[in-house]
This record gives C-alpha cells, structure tokens and sequence, in this order.
C-alpha cells in the first residue's frame, strides 16, 4: 500500500545514468541525492523488486518493461537491500525511509507497482547529501544492465 | 605565438600508432585547458594548428601552436607506453579520454561539463601527479566528480565546483574495530591537503 515501509529482508534498483556510472561499473553515490534543480523531489526514485514475485530475471525484466525513464545503453541498474540500507544510513542520518509509492496508470503508461521512494534525505545540494549518497552506494551489490537486446 | 610540444613512445604496430596519434592529440589539448584554468582564467586560446608526427619507429611527438601563450604542465615521467596489446594509458590520457566521454554522455542528456569545474580538476591532477587515478564521473550540474576507494573501506571522493573550491565526502576506517570516520566539506586545494594527511589517506591515493 502506498507509504508502507518497504521489508527489510526485499530489495531495491535505482537506475543509474551512463554519467554516474564508475568506470569500474559500480553507481556513484552522486545519483543518491535529490536534484538540487527539482526542490519539489521529496524522495529519490526506486523499483521494489518482490512486488514482481521471486524470480529475479522476471523481476528486472518488468522493472525495465514499465520504467517511464529513457534508458540508455551504457546505463546500470543498482541493487540494494533495503534494511542494508537502513541501517548503514541510520549510523549518520535517522530520518532516512524507504517506501511504496505505486505508480497509477497514465496515457502511454502501465501501472507501476514497483514504484518506490527513498525519502528524509538532506536536501541535494548539501555537503551531508553526498555524503549520504556514497553511504547508499557503498550498499550497492550488483548493478545490472539497463537495457538487454532481448527486451528491445 | 607559443608551441606546447610533448613527446611519447614507444608503439609497436601501426594501429597502436593510429590509436597514440589521437590519444595524443587529446591529452595535449586538455593539459592546455588544464593550464589555462591554472592561470586563474577559462580557456580562451584557440589553437592556431596542430600537428602529431612519428619522430622515429617508435617514439611520437604531438605539437600545439597557440594563438596566445599557456603554461605548459609538467607531468613528470607520465610516458605513455605501447605494449603488443595496444595502449597502456597514462592516468592523465586516461582521465582525458573519460571526460571526453562524459561531455559526449551530458550532451545526450541536454546539460554540458562546466569548464571551470574540469579546469580545477586538470589543475587538481596537476598539483598531486603521484596519486592514483581516480573514477571520474559528471553530476547533472555539469560539475566532474572523482571518487577513490579501497577494500579497507576507505574512500574519498571530490566534486570540483569550480573557483579552486571543493567538496569533499572522505570515509576513514581506522582500525576495524572502531566505528568508520566519514566527513563531508568544502576546501580550497591546500585545506583538502591538509585532511587527507589528518585521515592518512595516502594509501587510498597511492601516494
């Protein structure tokens, strides 16, 4: 339901743009801080991955099938667990939530329920911003492909 | 009118020199940007012409000619060095081939790299030649972030904001059973200095 606190045993993706990504493949903790041009961004996009079942192939195929972002080739997909981070950001922020916040229908959109948000981080342009984001990132244990040929 | 020349070698086969040819090219022409950001200024030259040449089998000189004069980096022994494989990169032709990289990817997503921010991150390379290279990437507000890390937890990483300013975010494991460091801020060049040697991070940076 929207608002619930996600469980502490799923997992989350947050795509991650060519730009942000590390030259060794992992996601820069820049990505997890809130756009300093969007001050009306209260949280940071995620996909709850369970909410598709426990099949992980399925999982990122629906993820990547609904995304409403532009994909780019050279584009990750980083995977985290959601009480990891939890309770690594709580050792230096206490207001950090990881929420459902399901997508309803648009014109041109499905429903997305895996929609989530990250939500109580510093406001993006802060020093404690980036350091809290390389805090999530450091939480980042696979990254996956954003676009595979198969889902062209 | 003011000639910046470096010379690199040695290559082992005509791709390997095709390849150095152009990785030359660009290497010089972001040392000059880098240097023009030294003098305290933006880029404002244009370079009159260019010209990389093979001097003999395996050694190459690249040759800018300025409109207006620069000052020249001095990269020490950076030698660029070609293996039967291809290219081993220097970190600085490394770090220009990835920024050129960058500007491509922010161009596809309608911002562009700010030129004050990777003037003081050439600048930046230029003052610590003996670090290790660094992961390069580009916020969306155009600024170039490097990060270093190691398997100890150790990490630092810096957003060049442009003005000589930056924005650090340092993580420090001092021992594994105490609790990690982590510390974010703004410095000049000289104040960062001054906490990587307070967190002894010469580790993390190769020094």
């Amino acid at each position: 339901m929207k608002g619930d606190e996600l469980p502490d045993q799923d997992h989350i993706v947050r795509y991650v743009k060519p730009s942000m990504v590390e030259e060794d493949g992992t996601a820069n903790g820049a990505d997890f801080r809130l756009r300093p041009h969007r001050p009306d961004d209260n949280g940071l996009s995620v996909n709850w991955l369970e909410v598709f079942g426990s099949d992980h192939i399925h999982q990122l195929g629906e993820v990547r099938r609904l995304s409403r972002l532009q994909l780019k080739a050279n584009g990750r997909f980083a995977e985290m667990n959601v009480g990891k981070v939890r309770s690594e950001v709580a050792q230096e922020l206490e207001t950090l939530r990881i929420v459902h916040d399901p997508l309803e229908a648009t014109a041109g959109h499905e429903a997305d329920p895996s929609h989530a948000e990250i939500t109580g981080l510093p406001p993006g342009d802060s020093d404690q911003a980036l350091l809290i984001g390389d805090l999530i990132a450091e939480c980042v244990f696979a990254t996956h492909p954003a676009i595979v040929e198969h889902d062209r | 009118m003011t000639a910046v020349t470096e010379e690199w070698g040695g290559l082992s086969s005509d791709t390997g020199f095709r390849s150095l040819m152009a990785e030359t090219g660009k290497a010089l022409q972001s040392a000059i940007r880098g240097a023009a950001g030294n003098q305290g200024s933006l880029p404002r030259f244009r370079s009159q012409r260019s010209g990389v040449s093979q001097l003999w089998r395996n050694s190459v000189r690249a040759t800018l000619w300025l409109t207006q004069p620069a000052e020249t980096l001095d990269f020490g022994d950076s030698v660029a060095v070609f293996d039967i494989d291809g290219l081993r990169r220097t970190p600085f032709q490394a770090y220009s081939a990835r920024i050129d990289s960058l500007r491509d990817y922010a161009m596809q997503d309608g911002f562009n790299l700010n030129p004050e921010s990777e003037a003081d991150f050439w600048r930046f390379i230029q003052t610590v030649p003996d670090f290790r290279k660094g992961n390069l990437v580009l916020i969306d507000n155009g600024n170039l972030r490097a990060v270093w890390k190691n398997k100890s937890g150790d990490h630092m990483g810096l957003q060049f904001l442009g003005g000589g300013m930056l924005q650090y975010v340092i993580f420090k494991q001092r021992s594994a059973n105490i609790r990690i460091s982590r510390v974010s801020g703004r410095d000049t060049f000289a104040g960062l200095m001054r906490q990587i040697n307070a967190f002894e991070l010469e580790s993390l940076l190769g020094k």
